[in-house]
């Protein structure tokens, strides 16, 4: 289930902030005071963000996972599932642009379009043959307050995947650098399996 | 046996989905017209004007949700419709008004305490009403495909959704067939699926069909194809209860303990924090607390310390209305050596509003064996019902309605659709109703084991 544009995928308040070397990546838990929660997995050699995933705590029903960057884990016992068949949305971010690869896409090349809906701050990705269409926002962005620019977008397709790339403005490159930093500093400690780390930020 | 015929009725049976038919099914409200009057037979109540009047009186008190922790209690001897009343309350309400109803015996648990139960049973009326953020999937169905395994016999399916932009295709599992084969789903409807609760919703039909030559019902609807995508998170307004709350906040898998049925005893110190978010929720108008019934049936059943608990719990301004019923005239108050009208103490009855229920004329005996004859789907001759009704006022209410269908066998069983005068007299010798099984014991008790009487005999002989 990937991320939606609102409030479920916003900061609140000021986090505790924990990392944790598990599964071979760091990472990092940050727990807000409504004990809602956000957990980011990042490759330990080059800090490519893997997984970004929050978890919003309802008093009325199950809380559950929803993924902003990676694959949620597919759920074999749902009553209803997307079937293998069907084109397969993930976020997968390079260092200089947020990318988005939709898979299994079947259609010639021309029946892609892409356009930035302004006022809703989407990129929206239509076929002409009407059968894939999605919408979706950049969370980071929106955290940001950055606006999302008509023309910034672009797409390439090939083998069966449909891939859209935004680039990250100067301000987002800014804050990747310096985290990317922190952990190149605890990376000269050599963490092992379970180490934990002290974040500040 | 022909069972050439078999295999064809199972496969209609599937199609159509037959349920049990219960001995309250055939009530669909209280039958009041818009002043509040009863009508004399109106859906599936027959008679008891002044019961029915009353419950509607009582039904408008509940709806207007402002007043709350009343209690009647509904008396009456047995078969006079105390149940039936209940559950026309239950089913005017409609879903949104949380009912709970249960026997008093229920209370009785070894899992938990007296108090608790009862706690719980008040807990599980009052409902809450919380506006959501739920992932639906909306579309309109271009093709469903159900296929059944040889070897196992599992079910699986696919269905296709589209909008005006989009399709896909979702893999189906065995509730979710049901549901669908349940609500008659099929190519051409619009459909909702709530992802969390599973809900599928038919929003109508697809103006894009409506040219083909369909057999349509009456309440069909014909709605746009929907734009944009198929998944969607959409606002949705769900009641859930007190209860459900309490669980889910009680425990790390209390949402599952929910299914399983064994939730324990909830500490008391969630149950506060509870209410009072609740509270804090209905100040930022995030909700609505919506009082519900709790009906407790064969209240005589509860010992003092329940009614004790009844008379504090009733007097909260969150208690729902509760409704008692009981057949018992002036009987023992349980846990007490006293007696007391109906069981019941007399600070307990002084806080009810009491609907007497009165024993059925023929006339009305009649009509409702009509309607039980059309709920339990019998055919029957005009002769037959006299004789039935006959029974009816003879015996008891009760026994003649068992009769309908196990008359219908035997008719069956000499090949006639229809139940004619033989088949009534023939189940009426074969099952004997209470009055007569008590003669027969009165005259034929010695032959008993255990028998008070032949012990006596025997003693006497041996001295």
């Amino acid at each position: 289930m990937q991320s939606q544009n609102n409030q479920y995928l916003q900061f609140v308040g000021k986090p505790h902030i924990s990392a944790v070397i598990a599964g071979g990546r760091r990472r990092v838990n940050y727990t807000f005071e409504d004990k809602s929660e956000l957990v980011e997995e990042y490759d330990i050699n080059n800090h490519e963000l893997i997984t970004r995933k929050w978890k919003r705590v309802s008093n009325i029903k199950e809380s559950q996972w929803v993924y902003e960057v990676g694959e949620a884990p597919i759920d074999q016992q749902s009553e209803l599932k997307l079937s293998n068949t069907n084109p397969i949305f993930v976020r997968k971010d390079t260092p200089q642009h947020f990318q988005y690869r939709v898979r299994n896409l079947t259609y010639p090349e021309d029946v892609y379009q892409m356009e930035v809906d302004e006022k809703t701050q989407e990129i929206v990705i239509r076929t002409t043959n009407k059968k894939y269409y999605k919408r979706f926002s950049i969370p980071d962005m929106r955290r940001a307050n950055l606006k999302l620019e008509q023309g910034k977008v672009t797409h390439v397709y090939k083998n069966n995947t449909l891939i859209v790339s935004y680039p990250k403005p100067d301000q987002i490159l800014e804050r990747e650098y310096q985290i990317r930093q922190e952990f190149d500093k605890f990376n000269k400690k050599k963490p092992k399996e379970g180490d934990l780390e002290c974040v500040q930020q | 046996m022909t069972t050439v015929n078999a295999p064809k009725i199972n496969e209609y049976k599937e199609a159509t989905r037959v349920e049990r038919v219960g001995a309250q099914s055939h009530i669909r409200g209280l039958g009041l017209d818009g002043d509040l009057e009863p009508r004399n037979i109106s859906q599936g109540m027959v008679g008891q004007k002044k019961a029915r009047k009353a419950a509607g009186i009582i039904l408008n008190t509940i709806r207007a949700g402002k007043i709350a922790g009343r209690s009647i209690l509904i008396a009456g001897q047995p078969g006079t419709g105390k149940t039936a009343i209940a559950m026309g309350i239950a089913k005017a309400l409609g879903n949104d008004i949380p009912f709970t109803a249960m026997a008093g015996s229920e209370i009785f648990s070894l899992q938990m305490s007296k108090t608790e139960s009862l706690t719980q049973a008040f807990r599980r009326s009052i409902g809450v009403r919380i506006k959501e953020e739920t992932e639906i999937v909306e579309g309109e169905v271009v093709e469903i495909e159900i296929d059944k395994s040889a070897t196992s016999g599992a079910k699986t399916g696919k269905i296709t959704l589209k909008t005006t932009e989009m399709e896909t295709i979702y893999d189906l599992g065995a509730k979710m067939i049901e549901s669908i084969t349940k609500e008659k789903i099929s190519s051409g409807d619009v459909i909702t699926i709530d992802k969390v609760s599973g809900r599928i919703s038919k929003l109508g039909r697809s103006f894009a069909k409506a040219s083909e030559f369909d057999a349509l019902g009456p309440q069909t609807r014909h709605v746009q194809c929907p734009e944009g995508e198929i998944e969607k998170r959409k606002e949705v307004v769900h009641t859930v209860t007190l209860h459900e709350i309490d669980v889910i906040n009680s425990r790390q898998k209390g949402f599952l303990d929910l299914f399983s049925g064994d939730t324990g005893e909830i500490d008391p110190e969630i149950r506060d924090q509870i209410d009072s978010k609740v509270a804090e929720w209905k100040e930022e108008g995030k909700a609505d607390i919506v009082p519900g019934v709790l009906f407790i049936d064969e209240v005589h059943m509860l010992d003092i310390e329940c009614f004790s608990f009844l008379n504090r719990a009733l007097e909260s301004d969150k208690a729902p209305i509760v409704i008692l019923a009981t057949n018992r005239g002036i009987t023992n108050i349980r846990g007490t050596n006293y007696k007391g009208p109906h069981g019941l103490p007399i600070d307990l009855l002084d806080r009810c509003l009491i609907i007497q229920t009165e024993p059925y004329n023929e006339a009305e005996i009649r009509s409702i064996l009509e309607i039980r004859c059309e709920e339990e789907d019998v055919e029957m001759t005009e002769e037959a019902k006299e004789v039935l009704t006959k029974i009816g006022v003879d015996t008891t209410l009760r026994y003649s309605i068992q009769l309908i269908t196990t008359a219908n066998l035997v008719a069956q069983k000499r090949k006639s659709n229809e139940v004619d005068v033989e088949d009534v007299r023939r189940v009426y010798s074969m099952f004997i109703d209470h009055v007569r099984s008590t003669q027969y014991l009165r005259d034929h008790q010695a032959e008993y084991m255990f028998d008070e009487y032949q012990k006596q005999t025997q003693k006497m002989q041996v001295e």
